[in-house]
C-alpha cells in the first residue's frame, strides 16, 4: 500500500517534473524568441539612429552652409555700402575744392555724383564710343548684380539728384536753383501729378508711385507706363552723341521729353489735371490739390463743350459729385448751352 | 550745386537727367514695404517695452 502509494507519489512527482521540464523548455524557447526579437528590433533602432544621425549632420552642415552664404552676402552688402560712402565722400571732396560751396547742397550734389558717376566718366573728353558703350555695359551689370538694399539706396539718391537738377526741391539746405525747362521736361515723363512729387525731401512716395499701378483722379501710373518709360529712355541714351560731342545744348537735350506723351493717357479725359473717369468714379475732392482751379478749367472756354459731351454721356448712368454739380449750377451762365 | 546754376545746366546738357530717370523706375517696392514693416514693429516692440516700465538704452532692453 506504502508502495504503491510512493509509486503513484513519484509518477505523480516525475509527471509534475516532466511538465515543468516541458514548461522550462517553452520558457526557454520564448526568451530565445524574446531575445531574438529584443535584437532585432535593438538592430533596427540602431539603424535608424544611424540613418537620423546622418541626417542630422546633413542638416547641420546645409545650416552652416547658408549661414557662411548669409555671412558672405551681409559682408558684400556692408562692402557696398561702404564703397557708396566712399563715392560720396569723394564727391564732396571734389566739390568742396571746386567751388567751396555750402553744406546745404551735399546731399543733392552726392546724390547726382552716386547715381551717375560711373555714367559720367563715359562723357568726358577723349573718351569713345565703345568705352561708353562698356561704361553702360558695367552700370547694367552693377544694377542687375545689387542687392534690393543697394538698388533702393540708388533710387532714392536719383531722386534726389532730378529733384536738385530739376530746382524742385523744397527745403532750403537742399534747395536748388530753378530750371523751368527741365521741369517741363519732366512733367512730360513722370505725368505732371508724379513730377510734382520731386519737390519732397523723402522721395519714397514717388518711387513707389512710379513703382505699382496707381489709377485715382489725379495719378495715372501704370507698369506698362513705366516699361514704356524705360525703353523711351534707354532709346534715347542709344542715339545720344559720345565722345566729344556728348554735352549737347539744352534744348537738344530735352527735345526728346518734349515731343514725348503716354499711349495710356492718350486715351484718358483729362480737364484741369484732373481724370474725369476715374473722379466721377470715385470722387475725392481732398486728393485735389485746386478744386477751384479744377472747376474753373471746367467752365473754361476750351474745355466747355468737352465737359458739356462728357456729362450727356455719364450723367445717365453716374450720378455727378454733389459739389461738383451745386458749382456748376452756381457758375454756368444762363445762356449756357 | 546748390548756388551754382551753371553746374546743374551742365549736368543736364552732359546727360545726367536720361541717366538718372531709369535708377528711379528700378525701385524694389516689396523690399521697401518689407522694411518699413519690421521697423514699425520694432517700434511696437519698443512701445510695448516701455509701457512695461523697462529701461532701454542701445540696443539693450532690461526689465
Amino acid at each position: 500500500m506504502c508502495h504503491t502509494q510512493t509509486g503513484e507519489k513519484w509518477e505523480a512527482l516525475s509527471a509534475d517534473a516532466s511538465v515543468a521540464e516541458a514548461k522550462a523548455s517553452a520558457a526557454a524557447r520564448y526568451r530565445d524568441e524574446l531575445g531574438k526579437g529584443k535584437g532585432s528590433m535593438l538592430a533596427e533602432a540602431d539603424a535608424a539612429a544611424e540613418a537620423a544621425a546622418t541626417e542630422a549632420a546633413a542638416a547641420r552642415e546645409a545650416a552652416e552652409a547658408a549661414a557662411a552664404e548669409a555671412r558672405r552676402a551681409n559682408a558684400e552688402e556692408q562692402e557696398a555700402a561702404t564703397e557708396a560712402a566712399a563715392a560720396a565722400a569723394a564727391g564732396n571732396e571734389k566739390s568742396n575744392s571746386s567751388g567751396g560751396e555750402g553744406k546745404d547742397g551735399d546731399e543733392a550734389k552726392d546724390g547726382a555724383n552716386e547715381a551717375n558717376s560711373s555714367p559720367l566718366a563715359a562723357y568726358e573728353p577723349g573718351a569713345n564710343s565703345s568705352s561708353s558703350d562698356a561704361a553702360i555695359a558695367a552700370a547694367q551689370r552693377a544694377t542687375q548684380a545689387a542687392t534690393p538694399a543697394a538698388v533702393n539706396l540708388e533710387a532714392r539718391l536719383a531722386a534726389r539728384a532730378v529733384g536738385a537738377l530739376a530746382g524742385q526741391l523744397l527745403r532750403d539746405q537742399i534747395a536748388t536753383a530753378p530750371m523751368p525747362e527741365v521741369q517741363v521736361a519732366l512733367r512730360y515723363l513722370l505725368t505732371p501729378q508724379l513730377a510734382k512729387l520731386l519737390r519732397n525731401a523723402r522721395p519714397e512716395e514717388l518711387l513707389l508711385a512710379l513703382n505699382q499701378n496707381t489709377l485715382t483722379a489725379t495719378k495715372i501710373w501704370t507698369l506698362e507706363m513705366r516699361d514704356e518709360l524705360v525703353a523711351k529712355v534707354a532709346k534715347v541714351l542709344k542715339e545720344r552723341p559720345c565722345g566729344d560731342r556728348a554735352v549737347q545744348s539744352l534744348e537738344d537735350e530735352l527735345a526728346p521729353a518734349l515731343t514725348y506723351g503716354f499711349t495710356r493717357l492718350g486715351k484718358e479725359l483729362q480737364v484741369g489735371g484732373v481724370y474725369l473717369k476715374f473722379y466721377i468714379a470715385t470722387p475725392e475732392e481732398a486728393s485735389i490739390d485746386h478744386p477751384d482751379k479744377f472747376a474753373d478749367a471746367l467752365l473754361g472756354e476750351k474745355s466747355r463743350l468737352v465737359c458739356v459731351c462728357f456729362f450727356k454721356c455719364f450723367c445717365s448712368v453716374t450720378i455727378p459729385p454733389p459739389k461738383l454739380t451745386i458749382y456748376l449750377v452756381q457758375k454756368t451762365p444762363s445762356n449756357f448751352p | 550745386m546748390a548756388k551754382d546754376p551753371i553746374l546743374q545746366k551742365s549736368l543736364v546738357c552732359a546727360g545726367v537727367l536720361w541717366r538718372a530717370i531709369p535708377k528711379l523706375l528700378h525701385f524694389d517696392v516689396s523690399h521697401e514695404l518689407q522694411q518699413k514693416a519690421s521697423i514699425e514693429a520694432a517700434a511696437r516692440k519698443v512701445a510695448a517695452a516701455r509701457e512695461a516700465g523697462a529701461k532701454i538704452g542701445g540696443n539693450v532692453i532690461s526689465m
